[in-house]
């Protein structure tokens, strides 16, 4: 069913971007400034600034740092944090479980509020119903979500004090950060599950299910429902693989303890090592999460043949 | 016309929401009741036409006294300005990269291919503050940030179409004609994948306004005293409780836009390509 040939090559190609990524950012984040300046007083004279630089190594060509870090690396070693002087890869790790759990009930809340509606609308096409569903969509779609987290925040948080504003470790600090992501990706779902399902009830299968006096509900979920999951496996796959990949922006507005809010500080105090583990273990995320969509294709659907593009 | 105008009732009003703006936008000097950058310190946080006197400040002042009007009145030129250039430069671009990967194919294509996935991996805010950092804080460098990173969606879609074209009989038919790659490409290939790259392209603007105003938010887009609907209501962080217009008024601003554009999308894709283009509708940032 799932090809050995072409599962070497995805995580060959996997092997390629990963590297990639790594060497794009190590030469990108030299660029975007010094660290050693944001480290020091402002009144640090030239010495101590060249002695911090020569200690941390940033005095070297940028071909050697690289050839450094590739041999630490290359033993588990992601190098130390300059702003916490902890190792870097640890301080990822400790937030990684944060990102992990916002990311899943986020796409929880999507995927079981987003697929029957999107079912729903499609059934009872044109009906208040599906009117109503649509317009709730596409505004989910169409904010910004630091908006949608303010406005969270400033009815359920401040007006009403029904949740905190910000901050983790209980299931009330997971609720508003759940509901901006989840409005988001609930919108997509619905939008997507709706016209892949009006597609298929159009298809002569379903006519078939339905003139053997097969039940609706049956004809609903076991003929049309599943000819419609690829697409949805799709997106839901890719929803996840950027909220891993960092949901930076919710992650900030709720003061979330997560890998996104991380990385944007670590890229604002020019933390080198920092984000050069978190970008990849991100991008490692990011890579998987793909191949795994990818290969739940061929579970689903027998007729895949890997090679091909996604549908 | 009384049916088009009623199947497609929504597609017009979106793109009749999206005209006005856009004259307003060009007409925002004359429009606007006071300059953007007006401060008085008088009239300070001042909730909508509270203020007497013939309408003065309709939807209120900020912190320095500002016309919250006026502010996104001007707002919507540079929101506007920044989606439509910065689409302007990634279609182009990630077209042409979809054509040639496919056109070439093997590995020129996965090349190509693994580029658009570091490009997709790669944390869009680090390519945002190297440029901040290297070239400086300006319209004109947030545009080239947001075009040179939102290639990715057309050069996927103009590769998928060319894979099925590029077999076709009126391809071969041109090549014993003698038609070199360069003209194929361009005569032959390229008018082929416009249609689902509009559609793309139209979803990708609203994507852009909003990933815009999500760096003027967080101080790394457009820099102050210029308004932007992102900069005001970052700007607006620290009065959330005291003055609700001012994160109000600019948001639905964006909400608006967007949403218009979203349905022009929307619309466009149903008349223009009756398939539907699953990754049309770019990720926006979370």
């Amino acid at each position: 069913m799932v090809s050995w040939w072409y599962i070497g090559r995805r995580l060959a190609q996997t092997a390629v971007v990963l590297v990639g990524i790594t060497l794009v950012v190590f030469w990108v984040i030299r660029l975007s400034g010094d660290p050693v300046l944001l480290m020091l007083p402002a009144d640090a004279s030239q010495q101590d600034i060249q002695r911090l630089r020569e200690l941390l190594g940033f005095d070297q060509p940028v071909h050697i740092q690289l050839w450094r870090f590739m041999e630490r690396v290359a033993t588990g070693d992601f190098g130390t944090s300059l702003r916490f002087q902890e190792p870097a890869l640890a301080l990822v790790l400790d937030r990684l479980p944060s990102t992990v759990l916002l990311a899943f009930t986020a796409l929880s809340v999507a995927g079981v509020i987003g697929l029957p509606l999107g079912v729903l609308s499609a059934v009872r096409r044109n009906s208040v119903w599906d009117h109503a569903a649509m317009a709730v969509a596409l505004l989910g779609q169409s904010m910004p979500i630091f908006w949608t987290g303010i406005m969270l925040i400033t009815i359920f948080a401040v007006a009403l004090d029904l949740f905190p504003s910000s901050g983790s470790g209980t299931i009330r600090h997971l609720v508003l950060p759940t509901a901006a992501l989840g409005f988001l990706s609930t919108g997509r779902v619905t939008r997507l599950v709706r016209g892949r399902m009006i597609e298929v009830l159009g298809e002569d299968y379903v006519r078939t299910a339905r003139a053997k006096g097969l039940t609706e509900s049956c004809v609903l979920y076991r003929h049309a429902l599943r000819n419609c999951l690829l697409p949805v496996i799709t997106i839901l796959g890719l929803e996840l693989g950027s909220t891993l990949g960092g949901a930076a922006v919710t992650e900030t507005v709720f003061a979330w303890p997560g890998v996104g809010r991380l990385i944007v500080s670590a890229i604002f105090a020019r933390d080198y090592p920092l984000v050069q583990a978190a970008v990849l273990v991100v991008a490692v995320m990011f890579v998987v999460v793909n191949l795994v969509v990818d290969l739940l294709y061929a579970v689903i659907d027998p007729r895949v043949r890997f090679g091909s593009s996604r549908p | 016309m009384r049916v088009l105008l009623r199947q497609h009732r929504l597609g017009f009003l979106g793109i009749g929401i999206l005209l006005a703006e856009a004259s307003v936008a060009l007409l925002a000097p004359t429009l606007a009741p006071h300059a953007p950058l007006d401060q008085d310190t008088v009239w300070r946080l001042k909730p909508p036409l509270t203020v007497a006197g013939a309408g003065r400040f309709m939807l209120g002042t900020d912190q320095l006294g500002r016309d919250v009007l006026s502010r996104i009145l001007y707002g919507a030129r540079i929101s506007l300005l920044i989606g439509i250039a910065a689409v302007a430069i990634a279609a182009p671009l990630g077209v042409a990269v979809g054509l040639v990967a496919s056109y070439y194919g093997r590995a020129v294509d996965d090349l190509m291919m693994r580029v658009a996935d570091i490009q997709l991996a790669f944390p869009f805010i680090l390519l945002a503050v190297t440029v901040v950092a290297v070239l400086g804080p300006s319209v004109g460098h947030l545009i080239i940030v947001l075009g040179i990173s939102g290639w990715v969606p057309y050069a996927r879609l103009s590769r998928s179409e060319v894979f099925t074209l590029k077999e076709r009989e009126f391809i071969e038919a041109a090549r014993s004609l003698g038609a070199g790659d360069v003209r194929i490409i361009t005569r032959h290939l390229l008018p082929n994948v416009l249609t689902p790259v509009i559609v793309v392209g139209t979803f990708a603007l609203a994507n852009t306004i909003i990933v815009e105003s999500s760096l003027s938010f967080r101080g790394l887009g457009v820099q102050p005293p210029d308004p932007t609907w992102g900069s005001m209501l970052s700007d607006s962080r620290e009065y959330v409780t005291v003055a609700w217009w001012l994160w109000v008024f600019p948001g639905a601003a964006i909400l608006t836009t967007v949403l218009a554009i979203n349905v022009v999308g929307d619309w466009l894709r149903h008349v223009l390509d009756p398939r539907a283009v699953v990754a049309a509708e770019g990720s926006a940032p979370r």
